[in-house]
């Protein structure tokens, strides 16, 4: 149990996927224009990410690993998370369309995901911890989506000079939240 | 054929195709990979072993073991990976033992013991004195635990003991 | 014929760049710019595999229904970018440790590039080749710049040749996360001011990102 809150805690706040690794800068830049959109983009990739980590999990498991075929994860896993993505997109179309048209619907194609499940295999998880591990790493990129929006928002009410206007000033304020996570927290987790 | 079928089996056709071709790439790849990295695990067990040739993977009682074999298949010692709570969490080491239940070696792998206290267990003051202990001699008489350091150094100790007793069971009646 | 390539590849540095104007293909991007060397080789790793999969695809454009055309391009990039990674660890097995997971996240990235290239724009092959050549080298380029400032001012060195002698203070927080969003950050910024320069812009796509890239529309 402990494990788990363990993973809870280090993936959403601490290996951030994005402030940390990079990994949701894409989609960053594009949905944190509003709060609406952030909470639509999050609340989709948390449901695409814990699924494609579970199914990940199951996939390498159960078929890569006992047949060998290790050297294809990266094809297979690419071809059910744009599997999944369709599904997810089609479900939020059918019942959720104001979150639809909120959100610039490409999930598949995100590092994101993809590297949400790339991570499973180099981590040994059970297939418990993968689904954690999936859930935390989506929580955190939304959070920081959520925390972007909102400065976007008074951003765009107090103005940026115009050479930063734009991606530039995404990545500075990425920069400073990146920060206050490794320094702040850094010390309450490493040796 | 409905629309929707027909792509998807395009779709799963090229994954197939894809998974062919990999197949072939990986293939080509194999031997020269996994001949680096033989190599790669020959050269750690040489700084132990000097003369070793080839090895064997064995487990047992949750260790990894590895046979240590020199060129005439004679069997050279067995490099014993474990781990072992410490004081904050687990600690990853290896242990060496030749053919006559001598200590050879320890290395620490991975711990997350306080730097300058805990740490001392990497030190090569506290690691040489395991070297030349026998299966039959008892690991806390040869060995000092560090003050200030008690659990983490004692965690050692007491876990060599029990590894040294798997090896003298399993191993060293070849 | 030779002004016209010339263009298409000034364009892919330039007006289309990845980085600086498409934002595109940042993951790959910041993860991998600690170092020059490792930069460089991203770098030239990507357009290969741009170039490589445009190839690939644009010769198999006609066969494929529409509707399946992404999917399919996906599992091309795929394919490719796993065969890099197999041929690195048999060549150069450090390097891949180095790149580690963002040169898989390149088969992702690439599939951005496709929508562009070779669905809107329809060109004729030899023409989108250097289209993809200009933006692998556009992308190239702004990775090289990032890495080379984040290894120079993060470590003092430079390929591990000192640059700077034993008084210069190394700024820790560049060889780390936060230090390269801001470096990143501030390259942008610096990157639109030699635009808005040199007008080599048009005016309307001065504005905030997403907006700019117009091709996440399908």
């Amino acid at each position: 149990m402990e494990q788990l809150i363990s993973i809870l805690f280090v993936y959403i706040l601490i290996e951030n996927f994005v402030l940390q690794h990079f990994f949701g800068v894409c989609p960053l830049l594009d949905s944190s224009r509003n709060i609406e959109n952030a909470a639509g983009m999050g609340m989709a990739t948390i449901l695409l990410m814990t699924l494609s980590t579970l199914v990940a999990w199951l996939i390498y498991t159960q078929v890569l690993l006992p047949l060998e075929l290790y050297y294809l994860h990266l094809l297979v896993f690419i071809m059910v998370i744009a599997v999944l993505g369709k599904a997810v997109e089609t479900l939020f179309r059918r019942y959720f369309p104001y979150v639809h048209q909120q959100v610039r619907f490409f999930l598949p194609f995100n590092c994101a995901v993809l590297a949400a499940a790339l991570l499973v295999i180099d981590n040994n998880f059970t297939l418990l911890e993968a689904v954690i591990f999936g859930f935390a790493a989506s929580v955190g990129f939304s959070l920081v989506l959520l925390v972007m929006a909102g400065v976007r928002e008074r951003l765009a009410v107090y103005g940026v000079p115009a050479v930063f206007q734009g991606a530039a000033i995404i990545l500075i304020v990425a920069g400073i939240f990146s920060y206050a996570l490794t320094t702040g927290l850094g010390g309450i987790y490493s040796p | 054929m409905p629309n929707y079928l027909k792509s998807a089996l395009v779709f799963i056709f090229a994954g197939i195709v894809g998974g062919i071709f990999l197949t072939g790439v990986n293939l080509w790849a194999e031997e020269t990979i996994e001949e680096r990295q033989l190599q790669q695990e020959l050269a750690i067990l040489e700084d132990y072993f000097p003369g070793v040739a080839s090895y064997k993977e064995d487990e047992v009682e949750g260790m990894n073991a590895q046979l240590v074999y020199g060129k005439e298949k004679e069997f050279l010692g067995v490099l014993m990976t474990t781990r072992q709570q410490g004081y904050s969490d687990y600690i990853v080491y290896q242990l060496a033992v030749d053919r006559q239940g001598k200590i050879v070696g320890l290395k620490v792998l991975e711990h997350n013991e306080t730097e300058d206290i805990g740490g001392v267990i990497e030190e090569p003051e506290f690691r040489e004195q395991f070297l030349g202990v026998s299966f039959q001699d008892t690991v806390s008489e040869k060995v000092e635990v560090v003050s200030g350091a008690t659990e983490s150094t004692r965690a050692i100790i007491d876990s060599v003991e029990e590894v040294m007793e798997v090896v003298e069971e399993e191993y060293l009646n070849q | 014929m030779n002004s016209v390539i010339l263009q298409d590849i000034w364009r892919g540095i330039f007006q289309e760049n990845p980085v600086f104007r498409m934002f595109m293909g940042l993951c790959p991007l910041l993860g991998v710019s600690a170092y020059l060397l490792s930069g460089l080789s991203m770098g030239l790793i990507f357009t290969g595999v741009l170039i490589c999969c445009n190839l690939i695809f644009a010769l198999l454009q006609g066969g494929i229904p529409a509707q399946v055309r992404l999917p399919v391009f996906v599992i091309i990039s795929a394919t490719l970018v796993t065969t890099v990674d197999i041929i690195l660890q048999v060549y150069y097995p450090g390097m891949r440790e180095e790149l580690g997971i963002y040169l898989l996240l390149l088969a992702v990235n690439c599939v951005f590039f496709a929508r562009v290239e070779v669905f809107a724009s329809r060109r004729p092959l030899v023409r989108s080749i250097f289209d993809v050549l200009g933006v692998g080298l556009g992308f190239t380029i702004a990775i090289v710049v990032l890495a080379g400032i984040r290894e120079l001012l993060g470590t003092g060195a430079l390929m591990g040749a000192e640059v700077f002698g034993p008084h210069f203070e190394p700024i820790r927080m560049l060889r780390e996360a936060p230090g390269a969003f801001i470096a990143l950050g501030l390259l942008m910024a610096l990157a639109n001011t030699i635009y808005r320069k040199y007008r080599l812009l048009d005016d309307d796509t001065e504005n905030e990102a997403g907006e700019g890239g117009s091709l996440w529309n399908s």
